[in-house]
């Protein structure tokens, strides 16, 4: 009896924390003109229809938050960081007047992304979905 | 003359085991596969023009760029101004490593009026998708962030964008 309580609490632990990973679309766009930041914009939003794939994980953090948003306003340089390896849409356009660059524009992409967000007591795990 | 024999035959027997060995280690320390695998790596340093490399389609291509970035002027504090100018760095990476990659399309203007030029513009655009490039070493100095950014490609991926 002792022994399936033990599995009932282990199982139902582990269901709990399978059900804490949520599912996330995330999109990055940065604008540099002249080579200096002009604008930027991070986006996350839930997914409104739960993704049937179980997600590869791509980067961990060590954090105490269990907030999404907090964890993404502290580590949102680091989620960049590791969103960025994956793939980036990159356009530019330059203008050259009279042999010299006049204006140059780069703005780069990480287009709509679905991730898992997994949080495990102090670690979080981002996973990607193929 | 048995005792001689079974002598001879354990000498042999040893000689020819550390034939083997040597042998065996000659193919363990032999490094021509590695070096089959190395010189498949073609490296291209930032700054070096991609047409003096013989790209063919066994061939895997790494490609290596430094892309700057400038801390703007208007920001609430030097760490912000540094993350701003990171960013802006590995944009000028990205552009960088996607000129080298995919190409650049040019679209010159002239106008000439009267017979003389009277103005002469010239504008590159570039649309491509980077995957799987990682940032090498990075490093800032009086404002100015320098990233050091590498994509390895195969050669048959380059070989088909070619043509």
């Amino acid at each position: 009896m002792g022994k399936i309580s033990i599995h009932f609490v282990i199982n139902s632990l582990f269901l709990l924390s399978a059900l804490r990973a949520d599912d996330y679309y995330i999109s990055y766009s940065l604008y540099v003109k002249d080579y200096i930041v002009i604008n930027e914009k991070l986006s996350l939003s839930k997914a409104m229809v739960k993704f049937k794939r179980e997600g590869k994980p791509i980067c961990s953090f060590e954090n105490n938050s269990s907030n999404i948003k907090s964890f993404f306003k502290e580590n949102s340089s680091a989620i960049l960081e590791c969103l960025f390896k994956k793939e980036v849409l990159v356009h530019s356009n330059s203008l050259y007047f009279k042999n010299r660059r006049d204006r140059d524009y780069i703005k780069i992409d990480i287009p709509p992304t679905p991730i898992q967000v997994d949080f495990n007591d102090e670690l979080v795990i981002i996973k990607e979905i193929r | 003359m048995s005792k001689l024999t079974l002598l001879a035959t354990i000498l042999s027997v040893m000689l020819l085991s550390g034939c083997t060995v040597q042998s065996y280690n000659q193919k363990k320390s032999n490094p021509s596969s590695n070096t089959n695998m190395q010189s498949n790596v073609v490296d291209i340093p930032p700054s070096s023009n991609t047409q003096n490399y013989t790209i063919t389609q066994n061939k895997i291509l790494r490609f290596r760029v430094i892309g700057q970035g400038v801390s703007p002027v208007n920001t609430i504090s030097p760490a912000q101004a540094i993350a701003l100018a990171k960013r802006a760095a590995i944009a000028d990476a990205y552009r960088q490593l996607g000129e080298r990659i995919s190409g650049v399309r040019v679209e010159g203007r002239d106008k000439i009026q009267n017979m003389v030029v009277s103005s002469s513009s010239i504008r590159t655009y570039i649309n491509t998708l980077i995957k799987n490039a990682k940032i090498v070493d990075s490093k800032s100095k009086d404002g100015l962030y320098e990233v050091e950014m590498e994509v390895v490609v195969n050669g048959k991926d380059i070989y088909t964008l070619c043509n």
